[in-house]
This record gives C-alpha cells, sequence and structure tokens, in this order.
C-alpha cells in the first residue's frame, strides 16, 4: 500500500448447516452483510465472502435460494455466498475443515448458524488478529455470556468460542485445522485452541466484539443442554486428558463416569465409546509437551468467572 | 333496499352435525334478537330458514312440528326447514356455504342473515346488524363473536374489515348476495367462501364492516365441518392459497421448516401445519399446471395487502388449545364484574387498526450507556418474532438522541426499519414510558430498560402468550445477575459479569404475593395496550421508583395476568458503584413502597378468582409461611443444641462459679446505679 502498511486481511466466514431454517440463514446473512460491509468501509478487512456448509441428510439449500443468498451477499458489500453440501454430517470441527480447503483467505470465521453478529463484529475481531502474536480470538456472546474467563488487560484466555471464532489462515493450516476425529461435535474449539496456543500463538477474548447467540434458558435458569452435549461433556473430557498429557486426571475422570454411567444414560454412552476406542486403539495419542497448555480446573477447560 | 320502509330479514342457518339442543338455543335467542329489531322498527318482516345439510335429517317430525308452533310464537313471517345433504355435499366440505346459496334462491328478504347453528345472537345482535348495514356502501356487517374473537384487524373508527365471516354477518341480498352470485365454493372451496364473497364484494366497490357491539355467543367445541382432522388441516391451507391465487397473490414460497421449540406438543403442532403447508402448496401448484385453479380476478387497489395477509382459515377456537408452555388462563376479574353488569371489556388483543404489531417494546435509556444501549438493540434485532415496533425513549439531550440514532443506524436496515427513536423532554423516570404508552401502535407493550438482555424468543413468548389470552397481562419469567459496571478506561471491555444467574422470581403470577414484594420486573410483563388505554392507566410520573410495579398491579386487577413459564429475560443488578448513593436509593425505595401500599389500601381492589380461599386457608401467604417454618426449624435446632448443653456435664459442673460470677455482676450493678443516682441527686 501507497502509505507502507499491510493491506487490510480477506475473511471468509465458515457457516456448518444442519437442517438450519431458512429464516435463520437469511436473517444471519443481513447481519453478516452489515458486518462486513462496516469492517471493508473501516479498513479493517477488505473482502468478505460466505461459505455455507451443509452436515443435513438433504440439502437445507435450493439452487434458488442459493443464489438468492448470493445475491444478498453482493448486494450488501460482500464477495458473495457459496454452498457446499458435504452429504454426510461432518459435525462442526469437520464441516470446518472441509470449508476451509476450496479458499486461502488470510482470515477465518468459524461461525454458529445461531449467532448473529452486532454490526462492529468483524471489525473487532479483525483489529484483534492485528496484534501479530494472536492466533484465534473469539466474541462476547449476548444475551448470556460464556463464564470462561479471559485476562482483563490483555484478554488471553484458555480457549476460544467455536460458536463465533476468528483464526488465521496460516494458523488454522499450521495446526491442521479441528481435530474432527475426535471431537466432531464439542470441545473441538477447546482443542483446536490448546493446540494453538502449544503452536506458540495466543487465543483472546475480546469483549468489545458482540455476537448473540440464540442460546435458551430452561425453567430452572439454565441454558439447555442436549443429551448430545452431556454425552461429549463427559467424552470428550476424557479425550482432552488424555490428549494433553493428564494422565493424573485420567483415574478419576473415569471412575466419576464409572460411577455415574448406571443411572446416566450420556455417562454410560460416553464409558462404552471410549473403552471401544481403548480396544481399537483409537484413542487420541498425547501430544508432547501439551500438558503447558491444557488448563484442567475444577471440571472446567480454564479458569471460569462464574 | 328500499328507502321507505324498514328493512325485511331472511335468516339463515345450515345444521352440520349439530344437534336438537343447538337449535333450540339458537333460534330461542335470534327470536329475542329480532324481535328487539322488530319493535324499534327496524326490521319490516322475518323469515327463519333452517338449512340441514348432514347425511341424516338433524329434526324429527315432531322437532319441526314444535319449532314451527314456537316460530309462530316468537313472530316469524315463516318458518322452514329443509334437508339438504346432496346438494350442498355436491363440492368439497359439509357445504355449509353451498346450503347458504341454495336457501337464498328462494328468498326475497332485503337482508340475509347468515347464522351459524352454533351461534347464540345477543338481544341486540340483529338491531346493530341492521343498523351498520344501512350506511352507504356497505355490503357485508359482521358480528363480533365470544368468546373467542377472529383475530383479523379491524378499523377502530368505522370498522372496516378485510372480511367478514359467516359465523354471524348480514348481507345486503339483491345488491351484493345475488349480484354476485352468491358464494363462489366452486372457485375457492368451502373455507374460504366468505373471504372470497367479502373480497368480491370489496372488488365491486363496497365495504365490509366489524360491528363489535353485535354479539354472538358461538360455542367453541369444534364442530365437524370445521374441526381439522386428517386432511382438514390440509384444506383449510389450501382454501387461503386458492383464494389468495383468485386474487392475483403470487405463487407462495416454500415453507421454513419449524423451528423446534423444545416443547413436544408445539412442536408438533408447528410440524403438522408445516406439513399442511407444504402439501397445499404443492396441490395449489399441481391445480395451476392443469388449469383447474381458480381463474385470477382483476386486481382491486387495497386488496393486495390482505390478499398477501391472510391468515389461517381453520375455524376453530385458539384459545381451547393447550399453550405451548403450559400457560393457563387464571380467568378475568374485569370480564366477570363486566358481565355482572351488562357491559363489555375493552377490545385487547382484538383486532383493531389495520397492520398494527402484535408487540411494541418500549427501551427506556438516558443516552448515556451506549455499549448498554447497544447489547439491548442486539438483542432485540436476535429475536424470532419480527410483528414487533421498538421505540428507542431517549431521555436525554439532542447529543443523546443523535448518538441513539447514529446507534440504530448500524444495525441491519430491515431491523432499523421497524424502530423509532423517540425524543423524551422533562418530567421524571416515568415519563419516557408514558411517552411510549401514548406513542404505540403495538396491541402489547413490553419494555426492555438499555441495561436487561433478553432471549431470542422473549418477544415471541410474549406474543404467543397474546394472541391466545388476549387482553391479559403476558408475563414470562425473569433471571437475574449481577453485573459490574467497569471504568471507561477499562482497556477491554465496558462492564463484567461477576456471578451466575440466579431465578429469585415465581413461575406463577401471584396477585397477594406481588403486594409485599414485586416479582416481576418491568422487562418480564407485556401488557395489553388497549386496556391501558380503555381503563385510564398509565404510569404514575409522581413515583420516583417502582412505578412499573405500580401499573402492573393495577392493571393486572382489571386484565389478569396470563404465564408463559418461560424465562426469557436476565435483569442486571449492578454492583460496585457509589455506597452512599445506593443507601440513598434504598431509602427511596422504602419510602415508595410505603407509600404505594397506603395508596393501594385505599382503593378497592379486585382480586383474581380463587384468591378467597387462599386468604382464608392461608396459601395465599406460602411465602410467609415457607418463611416461618424456616425460623422455626432454626429455633427448634437452637432448642435442641441448648438442651444438650444444659444436659451436658460440663454444665452441672461449672454451676457453682457461674452462679457467684453472677453474683458479682449483679453487684456491681448495684454500686453503678446507685453511684449514678447519687450524682444525680
Amino acid at each position: 500500500m501507497a502509505d507502507g502498511r499491510d493491506p487490510a486481511p480477506d475473511l471468509v466466514v465458515q457457516v456448518v448447516l444442519y437442517e438450519t431454517p431458512h429464516e435463520a440463514i437469511r436473517g444471519q446473512l443481513r447481519a453478516l452483510c452489515l458486518a462486513g460491509a462496516t469492517a471493508i468501509d473501516a479498513g479493517s478487512l477488505r473482502s468478505v465472502r460466505v461459505a455455507y456448509g451443509d452436515s443435513s441428510d438433504v440439502p437445507v439449500l435450493d439452487a434458488a435460494l442459493v443464489a438468492e443468498l448470493d445475491a444478498t451477499a453482493r448486494a450488501g458489500g460482500l464477495d458473495g455466498a457459496d454452498y457446499h453440501f458435504f452429504d454426510a454430517n461432518l459435525g462442526s470441527g469437520g464441516g470446518s475443515n472441509r470449508l476451509a480447503e476450496p479458499y486461502d483467505s488470510e482470515l477465518l470465521l468459524v461461525l454458529n448458524p445461531d449467532a448473529h453478529p452486532e454490526p462492529r463484529l468483524l471489525v473487532e475481531l479483525a483489529g484483534t488478529l492485528t496484534d501479530p502474536g494472536v492466533g484465534a480470538c473469539d466474541a462476547r456472546q449476548l444475551p448470556l455470556e460464556h463464564p470462561k474467563a479471559h485476562d482483563r488487560t490483555t484478554g488471553d484466555a484458555s480457549w476460544v468460542s467455536g460458536a463465533c471464532m476468528a483464526l488465521r489462515r496460516t494458523v488454522f493450516d499450521q495446526v491442521e485445522g479441528f481435530a474432527a476425529e475426535y471431537f466432531p461435535l464439542y470441545c473441538d474449539d477447546v482443542d483446536i485452541s490448546w493446540r494453538i496456543r502449544l503452536a506458540g500463538w495466543r487465543v483472546v477474548h475480546n469483549p468489545a466484539a458482540l455476537v448473540f447467540h440464540d442460546k435458551r434458558l430452561s425453567a430452572e435458569g439454565r441454558v439447555v443442554a442436549s443429551e448430545t452435549e452431556r454425552y461429549w461433556s463427559l467424552y470428550a473430557g476424557m479425550l482432552l486428558a488424555r490428549r494433553y498429557g493428564r494422565d493424573d486426571l485420567m483415574a478419576p475422570i473415569l471412575a466419576h463416569v464409572e460411577a455415574i454411567a448406571p443411572v446416566d444414560d450420556a455417562a454410560a454412552r460416553a464409558l462404552a465409546d471410549w473403552r471401544r476406542r481403548q480396544v481399537e486403539g483409537t484413542l487420541p495419542p498425547a501430544l508432547p509437551g501439551a500438558a503447558a497448555v491444557a488448563d484442567f480446573i475444577a471440571g472446567n477447560y480454564g479458569v471460569m468467572r462464574f | 333496499m328500499s328507502e321507505d320502509r324498514p328493512p325485511s330479514i331472511q335468516s339463515q342457518t345450515i345444521l352440520a352435525g349439530h344437534t336438537v339442543d343447538d337449535v333450540w338455543r339458537a333460534l330461542g335467542a335470534l327470536a329475542a334478537s329480532l324481535g328487539l329489531a322488530r319493535a324499534t322498527a327496524l326490521v319490516s318482516s322475518v323469515d327463519v330458514v333452517l338449512g340441514d345439510v348432514g347425511a341424516e335429517p338433524t329434526l324429527a317430525a315432531t322437532d319441526v312440528a314444535g319449532l314451527e308452533a314456537a316460530a309462530s310464537s316468537w313472530g316469524f313471517d315463516s318458518f322452514c326447514y329443509r334437508h339438504l345433504p346432496a346438494e350442498a355435499a355436491a363440492g368439497d366440505g359439509a357445504g355449509v356455504h353451498r346450503a347458504h346459496d341454495l336457501l337464498a334462491v328462494d328468498a326475497t328478504a332485503d337482508l340475509l342473515l347468515l347464522l351459524d347453528a352454533a351461534a347464540v345472537p345477543s338481544p341486540t345482535m340483529v338491531a346493530c346488524l341492521v343498523d351498520a348495514v344501512a350506511a352507504p356502501a356497505v355490503a357485508v356487517a359482521e358480528a363480533r363473536v365470544l368468546p373467542i374473537e377472529l383475530p383479523k384487524p379491524y378499523d377502530p373508527l368505522d370498522g372496516t374489515t378485510s372480511w367478514a365471516s359467516s359465523s354471524a354477518a348480514l348481507v345486503r341480498r339483491a345488491e351484493v348476495f345475488v349480484a354476485l352470485g352468491g358464494f363462489a365454493v366452486d372457485q375457492v372451496g368451502e373455507l374460504a367462501a366468505d373471504v372470497d364473497l367479502s373480497w368480491r364484494a370489496r372488488s365491486a366497490g363496497w365495504r365490509i364492516v366489524h360491528v363489535p357491539r353485535a354479539a354472538a355467543f358461538c360455542d367453541v367445541a369444534p364442530r365437524p365441518w370445521s374441526r381439522p382432522g386428517p386432511g382438514g388441516r390440509h384444506a383449510a391451507e389450501l382454501a387461503r392459497l386458492l383464494v389468495q391465487h383468485r386474487f392475483g397473490a403470487p405463487p407462495p414460497p416454500e415453507p421454513t421448516p419449524p423451528v423446534r421449540s423444545g416443547d413436544d406438543e408445539f412442536d408438533a403442532e408447528a410440524t403438522a401445519a408445516h406439513v399442511a403447508r407444504r402439501s397445499a402448496r404443492a396441490e395449489l401448484a399441481s391445480l395451476v399446471a392443469a388449469g383447474r385453479a381458480p381463474a385470477v380476478l382483476p386486481g382491486v387497489a387495497g386488496l393486495a395487502a390482505d390478499v398477501a395477509a391472510l391468515g389461517s382459515l381453520e375455524r376453530r377456537p385458539s384459545a381451547s388449545a393447550p399453550s405451548p408452555t403450559g400457560a393457563v388462563d387464571p380467568g378475568t376479574p374485569l370480564d366477570d364484574l363486566l358481565a355482572r353488569v351488562g357491559a363489555s371489556r375493552p377490545t385487547d388483543g382484538a383486532p383493531s387498526a389495520v397492520g398494527r404489531p402484535q408487540l411494541t417494546v418500549l427501551v427506556r435509556t438516558q443516552g448515556e450507556r451506549m455499549p448498554l444501549l447497544r447489547d439491548a438493540l442486539l438483542c432485540l434485532s436476535g429475536q424470532t418474532e419480527d410483528d414487533v415496533e421498538v421505540l428507542v425513549l431517549v431521555h436525554g439531550d439532542q447529543t443523546a438522541v443523535a448518538n441513539t440514532t447514529t446507534l440504530v443506524g448500524l444495525f441491519d436496515p430491515r431491523f432499523a426499519a421497524r424502530v423509532r427513536v423517540v425524543p423524551v423532554r422533562g418530567g421524571g423516570r416515568s415519563r419516557p414510558l408514558n411517552l411510549g404508552l401514548e406513542q404505540a401502535r403495538g396491541r402489547f407493550v413490553a419494555f426492555l430498560d438499555d441495561d436487561d438482555v433478553v432471549t431470542a424468543d422473549w418477544a415471541a413468548a410474549f406474543t404467543r402468550t397474546a394472541r391466545r389470552y388476549p387482553g391479559r397481562v403476558a408475563r414470562s419469567r425473569c433471571a437475574t445477575r449481577t453485573a459490574r459496571r467497569l471504568s471507561v478506561d477499562d482497556p477491554v471491555a465496558d462492564y463484567e459479569l461477576p456471578g451466575e444467574l440466579e431465578l429469585p422470581y415465581a413461575a406463577a403470577f401471584d396477585y397477594i404475593g406481588h403486594l409485599r414484594l414485586n416479582a416481576s420486573p418491568i422487562c418480564s410483563v407485556a401488557l395489553p395496550v388497549d386496556s391501558l388505554r380503555a381503563l385510564d392507566l398509565h404510569f404514575d410520573e409522581s413515583l420516583a421508583v417502582v412505578e412499573d410495579w405500580d401499573l402492573l398491579m393495577r392493571a393486572a386487577q382489571f386484565t389478569g395476568v396470563v404465564d408463559s413459564g418461560e424465562v426469557t429475560s436476565i435483569y442486571h443488578h449492578w454492583d460496585g458503584g457509589d455506597a452512599s448513593r445506593a443507601l440513598v436509593e434504598a431509602e427511596i425505595w422504602r419510602e415508595t413502597h410505603h407509600g404505594l401500599l397506603a395508596r393501594w389500601s385505599e382503593s378497592p381492589v379486585l382480586l383474581p378468582p380463587g384468591t378467597v380461599t387462599g386468604l382464608v386457608d392461608g396459601t395465599a401467604f406460602q411465602d410467609m409461611l415457607d418463611e416461618y417454618e424456616h425460623l422455626r426449624h432454626h429455633l427448634d435446632l437452637a432448642r435442641q443444641r441448648l438442651a444438650q448443653i444444659e444436659g451436658s456435664e460440663w454444665w452441672k459442673l461449672t454451676l457453682p462459679p457461674r452462679k457467684a460470677l453472677g453474683s458479682l455482676k449483679l453487684a456491681v450493678r448495684r454500686v453503678v446505679a446507685d453511684r449514678k443516682g447519687g450524682g444525680d441527686g
């Protein structure tokens, strides 16, 4: 550039769909257009493209709707919107890996289909990634903030959430993307964050970057957790402990899961799948030196604020 | 109609699965209503015809004879019962509208009164309808059906509405019904025939009016012809598409699959509706391709919006359906009271101005906390319910208004177009809310202060409740959380959340409990706008705080409250402020609360059904009973501990020194008292 600064980076927004309603896709795209155009106008990004990957059994989008979304994206100041039907349920991590293949943008934004960007979201996230030491960053979620802690001054966190996570493409490639074979749906963000940190990068939370994440509350005032989420919270806990060299935690975690398995279907399934992998020899190998970046604190992956 | 004599009426009622008792009840009420109209010289002659589309005659010969005798005593000029199953069943459905066509063939009266056999007219219904249809250019006057009104809108000033239901309507016979060829059942089917007739009348320059004062009670039990059985939902949806097609609507888009709510019953309902929409859309496409769809009529100015907005034609009582969240209707004290004195409730939730949104959200801000306002607006932009307008009431200077306008302009234009920034000048903290109440166009009004946040189904929970229980206060549940404001110099964030969500407020609204403690923060209720206006209820601007509590209590006693049971809002308790200011605020709160209690005590209070029993058996004070039990438990524990101590060896062994110590203390007190007494003297 004439002023000597690096040109603004380009961004591909990855949205992995699974039987997502059309109106939700349209609504999110409108918000994305605004956020993209705002970031381009501000000089934070050079261009923005939206890539939809579909893990549903049957395609969520037909040709007409794909054309409509592409036209909406272009009219909104983005480069366009593409659609990739996977014809298989690759999960969120696997879907993101597949979506990364055809693109070579400098930045990636992994975005849940039920997450609505605030107009300045991309300005903020792109701004965070201008720090040369930051490999990935995430946004503050409304109305229910994620309780994981971050450094109040630097934003440094143990991990960043895949609901709305921006990464450098070089970093994504360096760590070979999400470990979908181990974490197809949940904790893939914890795993990739720790591997990014293991590779020497920082992962940072930016509370000024905002995204409305459509989480609902139960009658008890808790975030509604599905059976699948409960299964993964147990199963992924065991996988992460092994992968990050925390053999000391394996015994208590296993003992806990074994204790509740008789009365908890999710625990029983997690235990069965763990033992099957043990027999098959497909448990993740321990990553050398990984214990240093893995934060197992009071049953969570890092310090929680509440 | 003749100018020089009152009009004549032919009343047509179609039996379709009704009972003999239904007929007697409906005709008896009709006789009273017609009789009043005749007595006031609004009607000249009355012919009553019963058509029966049941496979077997509903009425036996003896029933007919009895009704004929009664008709004579009621003053009907003629009475006739016709069993027409074959003729009326020539098309789809059970042929109610086709039967109306058949009965109208021999009519000579000026007006046709179309009446559902389950409809029981009020004494003034006929007179009100005749009066309305006499107005220039009115083709059809439609009665208000109680207790479940059709949710379609009408102009509150002149009653103009999009279409008239044939459940209880008065139609000009020659100029309208005959001139238009009656119901076009062959074109649009049974379920849309009244919509179609109305729109053709409007195309010919006539008006359709809704007459709220002309009431008819319609049994809410679904009838065989209206019950959405297998295929019924599809038929209703197809009818809607057919009539829309006939009036020039473009082919419907592929319907979007419903989003799962987690409530099985509600999700099953949504899925069934989705399946019906898809199958009806496919059938319409097939009919169009085969050239068997209704011919498209010439476009009519002003009708396109009505065509596009036509809702479901399932004629079934929405209020009898279960709530998606288990909401229960607690009864409405005002309805009950007004019914006893022969008056009617304000028309909340029922249809009023055309194009009126379901919900108005009032966002109160001083324009000084832009990051918080941005969060609140972001939550509103993510709502699943679109039928919402947002008024951002800026109680600040011009800079605050300009900043707010700029902030709103940053959002998605489709959302921003539904947001109005309203400057507020002067007054206290209630002034913006009252201004918002005045300007709200929605049927219901909800409130979101700029420092609270809501989930994506916040507005939808209100509108779902409001649609099912119009006129009630809709209440959802509010979670709370402590938030801490950070310094403006903080490098990263504007505020932080040090605490978890808490759920301190009861799921169900309890009027007596609310007299002691407000368990409904302002973001957890939506108020029926028409009721507030009719009852002249607004926020008391003399109150420094708790103005929302005061209004809720004054409104709830008249309207009742329906709980959705869903947790949809998060109220922030702000921590870490100026401690002395917090003390002052607490003192203001206490004083205001005392004032409120005194004021509430001065006025009569209308209590919800069931309260008296609760007051007598004590269950109305459950929270106090719980507190009492809690304290009693601790007292019991303390007594046990005391008994343990007093029974212990250590206690017995230390009795002498304790006695000595007690005596010493007594002696010292005496000496001190003596010295004080001497000094004073």
